[in-house]
């Protein structure tokens, strides 16, 4: 219960596309930037339906953080290119999120569809 | 409306819309839309012909910063009677994490209900780490009951500097914040809930604490906005859950860790109050609680408990006194008892201690 939880030691833009973070146990994780917002975690988009953006104009994928703050010791907040903000990322969830082919085996080994 | 033509020869007389104008016009690579729009404007100044523009670079990478700002200069520098550009990269607010400049760590001590002595707990921790040799501050949290005033003897408001910055009373070598400084003893508690988000923001970032080694934050008792509020915005090192033996008080106890382990902050320990009666005359020990709640606790959870402090009248006598029963009798074995928990939570904060990430790129 109270096992440390990773908590990231670098968290990089990789240009407009995708946020890298290196985790303080090594773990690399790469997240494109389409992928962190469908993810958004804010109520807002949770209520969604199937996770539209509120700017419907948006391209989804020019999308990206223009901001990452730290919330306390937990999390991240990113504040988007269209002005979203309101998103709380915990590094529990981002690294449940994490897409390299390891974790992605690990968290879903019966998937039959990607 | 926009732009005034003045009189003679056509001179074109630019007005701080003009230049707005011509920043809804700058779209720096890879933002979907201006800069005006996207917020990242902050202000904009014009005087004589010289031109001041606040901008928040925050979101852009260097290069893109970089190109935008000669952007602005060259859109802006071509307005009539524009002679000068001065573009400004202004920080972004601090809606991060508040900064706490200077202050090394910061301990939380909560507990899920009231009534178990927390802020007892809380200033003499507070007093024995100053004992330690550390530089300690001590913010009251607890709108609710603040009661650090009454336990230190500090009465009156505290001064009030330039740009409102709260010089914090000082006793017994620690530095002191506390809701009771500012409310009216007759203030409605009702009230007293909405304020703690926007109070405690202010007397983290408005308080001139200078160099601490550590800062104790009393929070209010249960797992509602205020502890939120700090838990989150604040890079805690730690939290200590204060508790009494009784069954009901340690499920309570579960929830306090619970809310520490869901933003990761690392739970210092367990500090067991009015854990025993020890009979001022004979010394006779008497469990008047039961007990074992936290030694089960810290099987349960994981988490170390720190100290048992018995249950004395001096205890609660010389905080409403106005002084720590740490600093009243630092002999006396309970005094002894707080000065080991003090040395363990420096031992389990060093150990905790993880940097903030790194955001770069």
């Amino acid at each position: 219960m109270t096992e440390r939880l990773a908590t990231p030691r670098e968290i990089r833009r990789l240009g407009v596309h995708a946020v890298r973070i290196v985790w303080d146990d090594g773990h690399e994780s790469e997240y494109r930037n389409d992928f962190l917002r469908e993810r958004c975690p804010c109520a807002e988009c949770r209520q969604r339906p199937a996770r539209t953006l509120p700017v419907v104009n948006e391209r989804r994928d020019a999308l990206y953080p223009v901001q990452i703050g730290v919330v306390g010791r937990y999390a991240i907040s990113l504040q988007w290119s269209d002005g979203h903000d309101t998103g709380i990322y915990s590094y529990q969830t981002l690294r449940g999120l994490c897409p390299c082919a390891q974790c992605d085996a690990a968290s879903r080994p019966a998937a039959a569809s990607s | 409306m926009r732009r005034r033509v003045a009189p003679g020869r056509g001179v074109v007389m630019t007005t701080i819309d003009d230049v707005r104008e011509r920043l809804t016009e700058i779209r720096p690579a890879g933002l979907n839309r201006d800069i005006i729009a996207a917020g990242l404007v902050r202000e904009v100044n014009l005087d004589a012909g010289t031109v001041t523009i606040q901008l928040m670079p925050g979101p852009l990478p260097p290069p893109i910063v970089d190109a935008t700002v000669a952007d602005i200069r060259r859109a802006v520098g071509a307005l009539d009677g524009v002679t000068r550009v001065d573009v400004q990269l202004a920080r972004p607010p601090g809606e991060e994490k508040i900064a706490l400049e200077g202050i090394g760590d910061i301990i939380a001590v909560s507990s899920t209900k009231g009534g178990v002595g927390k802020s007892t707990v809380a200033v003499n921790l507070a007093a024995a780490l100053g004992r330690l040799g550390q530089r300690v501050g001590i913010l009251d949290a607890d709108v609710y009951g603040p009661s650090l005033p009454t336990m230190l003897g500090l009465s009156g408001r505290p001064r009030v500097v330039d740009q409102n910055q709260v010089i914090p009373p000082e006793k017994f070598g620690l530095r002191v914040m506390s809701m009771g400084f500012f409310l009216d003893d007759s203030s409605p508690v009702i009230w007293r809930g909405p304020l703690v988000t926007g109070l405690l923001r202010q007397f983290l970032k408005d308080v001139q604490w200078g160099e601490l080694d550590v800062l104790v934050v009393d929070l209010p008792p249960g797992t509602g906005d205020a502890q939120l509020t700090v838990v989150q915005q604040v890079a805690l090192s730690g939290g200590v859950v204060v508790t009494t033996p009784q069954d009901v008080s340690v499920i309570d106890v579960e929830r306090g860790i619970a809310m520490f382990n869901q933003v990761n902050t690392p739970v210092l320990g367990i500090v067991e109050n009015m854990s025993a009666y020890i009979c001022p005359h004979c010394g006779t020990r008497d469990e008047l609680f039961g007990s074992g709640g936290a030694e089960r606790l810290q099987r349960q959870f994981g988490v170390p408990l720190l100290g048992q402090i018995p249950i004395m009248p001096a205890i609660r006598e010389s905080g409403d006194a106005g002084t720590p029963f740490v600093i009243a009798q630092p002999e006396h074995p309970a005094s002894q008892i707080y000065m080991s928990i003090a040395e363990q939570v420096l031992e389990r904060v060093a150990a905790e201690r993880a940097p903030a990430p790194r955001i770069v790129g």
